[in-house]
């Protein structure tokens, strides 16, 4: 396994998709200081590191999408898989093997992210308004985040052998939860009661006596909808991201979950699969 | 260039990817107005649905496209036609005109399929005069699409980076319409309630990103070359500048075909 790491991580550092991410971390980084201090000019937002450290989560399941793909993908184009199965590796190890550099890759682009927003960040806005406690939670949180979606990434990849429709999938897929994670947070957040405003004899404007929205989630329907926003590594992102993280043990075990449900599947998959 | 089109409608009609998307396609049309239908019975035209699939069609062709035209790098298919003696441009002008063939197919699929489902449950067009405008426009936005992604799909051999680039480029092109839509749909005024007395007052309150009729010029220029910001008018039924809205997808098609014939001119095909 640590040769096929070790190869795996020099082909990483000589990857120019690997450090076009970085660099697409860090400037998106640079943007989101900037917007942060036309907030403060324009409308007189005060600024905190808060709101812009954990914003990458929402991105990250996009990168590693892209990056699984392209860079897991190339080693059944270009023949590696074939290669390292005839040299003695098991595909397990193989499998395992790639995950761990797709994670990694992940990690290093979040770390990208975090130099440039932490390094005009402090400076600019102080330190973190939150307690150390949560911070590292997130940030664990936001791990298992990763590696749920490079999971998920990895699965289709290494059990895909065409390139471009693992590209396709992967990306498509990354939508389609990011499109569902919307969708439930949509309901969850319709309001209890309902008002709207009227216009009185005075030409004021005034609001009209709430009613109960048909729409909003209760019971067994709300908890149904709350587990589906946290299962979804999207659901999580989002959460992570808006700095609304209540409950981020719960979140961490459906990421251990995710992360432990696919990579099992798609290692046994891949120990079948013709690699013709 | 005749025998180039030929071979690529062959190829089109074998394809298991076109048949898929165009399969999609109408079942999404099919499936809109049925959903509409069954949320809000007739409470809802036929019109204000029809052009839901101008918003899917740059997803629909960034997939489809790279797929089956990074498929001719891929497999020689673009050298074999140089040894057999046509032109690079007559090779690009062949593929773009497939595209777009291509992507008519689809939006007639969508079509047909909404209004064989859409006028038993939701009535006839209310106003099919405009419909059939917006119509003609949408194929308009939709040949530009074709155009950005012939560029693209003709100029990368590599078929999964040039798929993954077509819809990196639909989502970037899909956020900025969306951004300069917010920026022009800034309402002129907002509520805001004030205590006054000891009682809460409602009042309309001046919006200071509200574009004056001046400055929307320009917005709606971007919004109007940008074939999303043409998919969320026809969508809304906003239609008010169908000439410029015209001109501006013709101006799109033109120049990435003229950038991108010009790059495939000088491509080392190795």
């Amino acid at each position: 396994m640590l040769n096929l790491l070790s190869a795996n991580f020099l082909r990483l550092r000589k990857n120019r998709l690997f450090w076009g991410i970085l660099a697409v971390c860090a400037i998106f980084a640079g943007f989101r200081v900037y917007t942060q201090l036309s907030d403060q000019i324009h409308y007189n937002i005060q600024p905190t590191l808060d709101n812009i450290l954990f914003t990458y989560a929402q991105l990250i399941g996009l990168t590693a999408a892209v990056f699984t793909s392209l860079f897991l993908g190339t080693e059944y184009s270009d023949g590696a898989i074939r290669n390292k199965v005839m040299s003695g590796r098991s595909r397990v190890t193989i499998y395992l093997a790639g995950f761990l550099t797709v994670f990694a890759a992940s990690v290093l682009s979040l770390a990208a992210y975090w130099a440039v927003a932490l390094g005009f960040g402090i400076p600019l806005f102080g330190g973190l308004r939150m307690s150390a406690g949560e911070a590292l939670s997130t940030l664990l949180g936001i791990l298992l985040m990763t590696a749920a979606f490079c999971a998920l990434f990895t699965f289709v990849t290494m059990n895909c052998s065409r390139k471009a429709a693992t590209a396709v999938a992967c990306i498509l897929l990354f939508f389609a939860m990011l499109v569902a994670s919307t969708y439930v947070f949509g309901r969850l957040d319709a309001p209890e009661f309902i008002s709207s405003y009227d216009f009185t004899v005075n030409g004021e404007l005034q609001p009209t006596e709430p009613e109960p929205n048909p729409r909003y989630l209760r019971g067994t329907e709300r908890t149904a909808y709350e587990f589906f926003r946290d299962l979804l590594p999207t659901g999580q992102s989002i959460l992570y991201s808006i700095g609304m993280a209540d409950n981020p043990a719960r979140l961490m075990v459906l990421a251990v979950a995710v992360f432990a449900v696919f990579t099992g599947a798609g290692a046994a998959l891949f120990r079948r699969k013709d690699l013709k | 260039m005749s025998k180039l089109l030929s071979a690529n409608l062959f190829r089109l009609r074998k394809s298991p990817v076109f048949w898929a998307a165009l399969g999609l396609y109408a079942a999404a049309g099919a499936w809109q107005p049925l959903q509409t239908y069954l949320e809000y019975e007739r409470q809802v035209p036929l019109d204000a649905i029809f052009f839901v699939y101008t918003m899917l069609a740059g997803l629909l062709l960034s997939i489809f496209l790279s797929l089956f035209f990074g498929s001719e790098y891929s497999d020689g298919a673009i050298r074999n036609k140089l040894a057999a003696g046509h032109t690079r441009l007559s090779i690009y002008f062949a593929n773009l005109t497939t595209a777009v063939l291509a992507a008519v197919l689809f939006c007639g699929a969508y079509v047909l399929c909404t209004l064989a489902v859409g006028i038993p449950l939701l009535g006839k067009p209310k106003a099919p005069s405009v419909l059939l405008v917006s119509l003609l426009l949408s194929l308009l936005m939709v040949s530009a699409w074709c155009a950005i992604f012939t560029v693209i799909t003709m100029n990368f051999s590599r078929k999964a980076a040039s798929a993954v680039c077509c819809i990196l480029l639909f989502l970037a092109i899909f956020g900025a319409a969306v951004t300069v839509y917010q920026i022009l749909e800034a309402p002129e005024f907002y509520p805001a309630i004030e205590l006054v007395d000891g009682e809460m007052v409602t009042n309309m309150v001046e919006n200071p990103a509200y574009l004056q009729p001046d400055e929307r010029i320009p917005y709606e220029f971007m919004l109007d070359l940008n074939p999303v910001g043409q998919a969320v008018q026809y969508t809304d039924g906003t239609v008010t500048r169908p000439i410029q809205m015209a001109l501006c997808s013709l101006g799109v098609f033109a120049g990435t075909t003229a950038v991108g014939a010009a790059l495939f001119q000088r491509k080392d095909l190795k």
